[in-house]
């Protein structure tokens, strides 16, 4: 099945935006997931990460800009070469499981003869081997997530987009699912999930893209974008008056933690000099120079966005 | 093709697994057999009740006559064991003169009767009409009876200044009983009335009605279901609106024919006993192969109509009360060929007729009431097939430019004006 049928990315978007009403959900949106990749698409909620999906499925038209998938617009041989699992999780509750996988694998052109083993495969994989007969009503919804996943990867799809996968799973099953979806990276597919929770992402994904409003916050690599925002966090604990760091020119924000304060350094700040300084002030009894998480990078470039988008230019205090 | 079929193949199957189609399948011709027999069946078995008779005769000439007149009629006059059904009692005269015919029920109290029987002086000139007075009018039956004993007891006291015999007088009395034969398109005669043709066209009408409303509201109930479970996202994603409206319509279109084709083999079975018992059920003595071609093809025409339009209910709704509401025109449309159903069946040809015939979405039942009446022009049969071919392919244009944008609409309830907006811009 995974014919590399025409050049180009697994996924490009190009400055598309679409809007309901008087709301612009998406504003000249342009990413880019190459072949191969797990994609995150981050952002907050209602930040336009479901409307991007669905513009990427033809669920809903742009309009403006383009979508190409495999280099090619939309046409129905595209649309059987993609797996979509919804955030709003549903599935027709009155069929049997059995039946029910067959009718999702034929609307993606796979008889029910190829699918049959290919569901016991799974079924046994997601550990819910013998329910093929049962109807989805009588499972629990846990059990019935997986029935969908399994809906969305049963005809070997080169690209699967799943829209906030992770949510309402338990520990358990997110890290099944989560060992899936590397196991699926493994095997060449290109894999775009959306999350607002970053420790997924960070475990993950090879690229990020992170929306706000609708518009493209920051996008790259994962190491690229860590690389990109630098060793430029400290973990510190102190004994004594910390007030003095507020507003310190070596300083761009902190954030109080249990135990300890966590700064971020300004643009160019040596955490050398920090040190240095803190020490004649405070006692230190912990200065750590750490790797931003994403977590940090995320919350850090929605504020510095959400400043910004109100009055555009006007420098930030 | 193949998500075609994968979309009608699920769309049938699990419409006929539903308790609803098992349900309807076997309930429509038991209740329409029990609709038309059950009333014959009733009609004829008369009750094994004795009824108590008061007369107040002020004429003096007619409580004998009447009474010997109700002793007659080995059948009708007396129950199963040989008793007489009805007890005629005179009034006496003090009786007679308490009866107010506004407050008659003391005067049947006192006399212990069941009904009284007030016949004026003036009943035997023609002035006046007898009247019976009953808590009970509805059981026809022993008021024809009676009504028809008291003729004959009157005329032949009109007569009887005559010397004519009362069995002369009752033979000279007796009314004609006309048939009516209906001549068929080969000119061949058979005995019908109006109970046989109106049920026969009504008949059929029913069976199109039920049909494409129950199948017209599973196409809209399931859309409603994919949209509130969110498997229309994956749909989409997976095949064309038009793959999926077509798929589901196709789909309840197999179902109503599985339907019909019960329908017909149980009603082929009714009709095999039936002659076999060397009674031909009448209703269905009228239906020829080519009206069952004609039936076959507006039946479909006017599935296909209604159901572009269910689906079209579906796809712009969100929830199943604003569907009801939403459909609620669309069921009075199929109601109101019923409600013209006497005048159709009494003028076949009539201008009402012919103009509701020519309203695609009363063009299958009245055509169908049509042709099973009197055949109609071949001109208007064309014609309304015609506007019918042309009706249902507009029909399933606008509802596919408003199926796609529908189907993903939730939430919030679609106006009109974006219904327009959605058909002009596509």
């Amino acid at each position: 099945m995974t014919h590399q049928t025409g050049a180009g990315p697994a996924l490009a978007l190009n400055d598309v935006s679409k809007s309901f009403g008087d709301k612009q959900a998406v504003r000249g949106l342009s990413l880019e997931v190459p072949r191969g990749a797990v994609f995150g698409l981050l952002g907050p909620n209602g930040a336009g990460k479901s409307t991007t999906i669905r513009m990427a499925l033809n669920i809903y038209l742009p309009d403006s800009g383009s979508v190409r998938l495999f280099g090619a617009p939309w046409s129905g041989e595209i649309s059987n070469r993609i797996g979509y699992l919804p955030e709003e999780r549903g599935l027709y509750t009155k069929m049997k499981v059995g039946d029910l996988l067959i009718y999702m694998a034929a609307i993606k052109g796979v008889s029910a003869r190829q699918a049959g083993p290919r569901i016991d495969r799974w079924l046994e994989k997601v550990d819910l081997p013998r329910c093929r007969d049962r109807k989805l009503h009588e499972l629990s919804k846990g059990m019935q997530q997986k029935i969908q996943f399994i809906s969305t990867v049963l005809h070997n799809p080169d690209l699967i987009l799943l829209d906030e996968p992770f949510s309402g799973l338990d520990p358990i099953n997110t890290d099944l699912l989560k060992d899936i979806v590397v196991e699926l990276k493994g095997a060449g597919r290109t894999i775009i999930f959306s999350t607002h929770i970053m420790e997924q992402a960070e475990r993950l994904c090879d690229q990020i893209c992170l929306i706000n409003g609708g518009r493209k916050v920051l996008d790259g690599t994962l190491a690229s974008i860590k690389g990109g925002y630098g060793r430029n966090s400290v973990a510190l604990a102190f004994e004594g008056d910390g007030e003095f760091l507020k507003g310190h020119r070596l300083v761009r924000s902190l954030n109080p933690y249990n135990g300890f304060l966590e700064l971020r350094l300004a643009e160019g700040a040596d955490p050398q000099q920090l040190l240095s300084e803190i020490a004649g002030r405070v006692r230190v009894r912990r200065f750590e120079v750490l790797e931003p998480s994403l977590h940090d990078i995320f919350i850090e470039s929605i504020r510095e966005n959400e400043a910004a988008l109100p009055r555009e230019g006007a420098p930030h205090a | 093709m193949h998500k075609l079929l994968a979309i009608i193949r699920r769309e049938y199957v699990e419409s006929v697994r539903t308790k609803a189609f098992i349900i309807s399948t076997l309930l429509v011709p038991v209740l329409m057999s029990a609709a038309i027999f059950l009333p014959q069946f009733l009609a004829r078995t008369t009750p094994q009740t004795r009824l108590r008779v008061g007369v107040v005769d002020s004429t003096g000439k007619v409580f004998q006559k009447l009474d010997g007149e109700l002793a007659l009629d080995r059948e009708k006059d007396f129950l199963e064991g040989g008793e007489r059904r009805y007890l005629l009692s005179l009034a006496t005269p003090e009786q007679a003169a308490m009866l107010d015919p506004n407050v008659p029920g003391p005067v049947i109290d006192q006399m212990e009767v069941d009904a009284l029987v007030e016949i004026g002086e003036g009943v035997i000139s023609g002035e006046e009409r007898p009247t019976y007075y009953s808590g009970n009018v509805g059981d026809f039956q022993p008021i024809k009876r009676i009504e028809d004993a008291l003729s004959a007891v009157v005329i032949a006291v009109r007569l009887g200044e005559t010397s004519l015999t009362p069995d002369q007088v009752r033979s000279l009395a007796r009314q004609v009983d006309m048939k009516s034969v209906k001549i068929d398109q080969e000119g061949k005669a058979s005995e019908r009335d109006f109970m046989h043709e109106y049920l026969t066209a009504v008949l059929f009408t029913i069976a199109l009605y039920s049909s494409t409303l129950m199948s017209g509201m599973a196409l809209s109930r399931g859309l409603l279901e994919e949209k509130a479970n969110r498997v229309v996202e994956v749909l989409i994603s997976s095949v064309t609106p038009f793959q999926l409206m077509t798929g589901k319509i196709l789909g309840q279109a197999l179902v109503i024919l599985s339907q019909l084709g019960i329908w017909a083999m149980l009603g082929f079975a009714l009709y095999a006993r039936g002659a076999s018992a060397g009674q031909t059920p009448e209703l269905l003595a009228g239906v020829t192969p080519s009206l069952l071609a004609y039936l076959v093809l507006y039946f479909l025409l006017g599935y296909f109509l209604y159901a572009a339009l269910f689906a079209g209910v579906g796809a712009v709704c969100t929830t199943e009360m604003e569907a009801q509401q939403t459909q609620m025109p669309l069921v009075l449309m199929q109601i109101f060929p019923f409600l013209m159903a006497m005048a159709i069946v009494r003028q076949p040809g009539s201008t009402l007729a012919v103009v509701l015939s020519m309203i695609p979405f009363f063009t299958p039942s009245v055509m169908v009431m049509r042709l099973a009446l009197s055949p109609p022009p071949a001109l208007q049969v064309v014609a309304s097939i015609a506007i019918l071919v042309f009706a249902v392919i507009a029909a399933l244009w606008v509802v596919s430019k408003v199926f796609r944008v529908g189907i993903l609409m939730t939430g919030k309830k679609m106006t009109l004006g974006e219904m327009v907006r959605w058909v002009r811009a596509a």
